[in-house]
């Protein structure tokens, strides 16, 4: 069944991998086409560097002219990111765009993690580190970034997103082969 | 051979003159052949200047169409371009025709109706693209 809010979607889905914006992925799971699962990886030289955090995507029938709602699946620690992982972002609610599409959510998203908007705090502790106390700040996101690799492989399967997730799994894949072979090669030792 | 395709041309070099001369006439001439030549099955046949027959048995003819007012090729709330159809329509056309603000932004008709009458749109109907207040430019 196609519908005006699906094909936006399969257009959204062929604009990603034609053009994949830098350090986000995405794709609808593999059922339903108003279910889609992401990741974002941590910008660089920031302390979210490093990891890869997945989120969801709920579509309506309404899209693009409502927006999805995103949700964090792996944990996060962020002022604007609530326990259960509902983001507070302008543009997802009332500064929401029908020409935004998925790759300019999750862009934007991963655009929030290092610019926090510290007045509309959705983690209060999260929010008072960040302004008061930024070393213990980034020793909190620290352990979460870690969490995300930790939690990365878990649901692996779940989402059609099996391509995005191997090629950008390799990065850890790799790093495992990487070790096995300083470890199989023994000569060093 | 050689010298038989070196002759070849040779021959047919006064009945080209011949061709030239007649030229202003040839559409005139054409539509009369059109109508006294058939090819073998139905075809036209073509008036060459050479010894080759040509017969045309099936033509697909190509149109383009663009609106006056375009700009930019997509439309950006549905991302389909503005010549094809909106995510609602199935053919492109008058139905569903370029709208143009006062700002100067493009989109479907369909596809910036239905975002104005979108509830996450209210108060008041903006612009999806610069966020001024949307209102149509006239013709």
């Amino acid at each position: 069944m196609t519908t005006p809010s699906r094909r936006r979607l399969m257009r959204d889905f062929k604009k990603l991998q034609e053009d994949p914006p830098a350090g986000v992925s995405g794709a609808p799971t593999e059922d339903n086409i108003l279910a889609w699962e992401a990741i974002i990886f941590g910008p660089q030289e920031t302390p979210f560097e490093d990891g890869t955090f997945k989120l969801s995507l709920e579509f309506t029938e309404e899209y693009p002219n409502k927006p999805p709602t995103v949700k964090f699946i792996s944990k996060m620690f962020h002022p604007n990111v609530y326990a259960d992982g509902s983001i507070c972002l302008d543009i997802l609610q009332n500064r929401w765009s029908p020409t935004y599409d998925v790759a300019a959510i999750l862009t934007s998203i991963q655009s929030l993690l290092d610019e926090p908007n510290p007045n509309s705090p959705a983690n209060s502790l999260a929010a008072q580190l960040y302004q008061e106390n930024r070393r213990e700040y980034e020793k909190r996101v620290q352990q979460i970034v870690e969490q995300s690799w930790l939690n990365f492989g878990e649901n692996e399967g779940d989402a059609v997103m099996k391509d995005d997730v191997d090629t950008d799994e390799i990065g850890g894949g790799q790093d495992d082969d990487r070790m096995d072979e300083g470890g199989a090669s023994g000569s060093n030792a | 051979m050689d010298q038989m395709q070196v002759d070849e041309p040779m021959n047919d070099a006064p009945q080209r003159n011949e061709d030239q001369q007649n030229e202003p006439d040839q559409g005139k001439n054409y539509a009369q052949q059109k109508d006294r030549e058939r090819g073998p099955n139905g075809g036209v046949v073509l008036e060459t200047n050479t010894r080759l027959n040509i017969t045309i048995k099936k033509m697909h003819v190509c149109g383009e169409w663009r609106w006056l007012r375009g700009g930019e090729d997509t439309c950006g709330i549905c991302r389909m371009e503005f010549e094809s159809a909106c995510n609602m329509c199935k053919f492109p056309g008058d139905d569903c025709p370029l709208v143009v603000g006062t700002c100067r932004h493009a989109f479907h008709r369909h596809c910036i109706e239905k975002w104005i009458a979108a509830p996450t749109n209210q108060p008041k109907a903006q612009c999806p693209l610069c966020r001024q207040d949307w209102q149509i430019q006239e013709q």
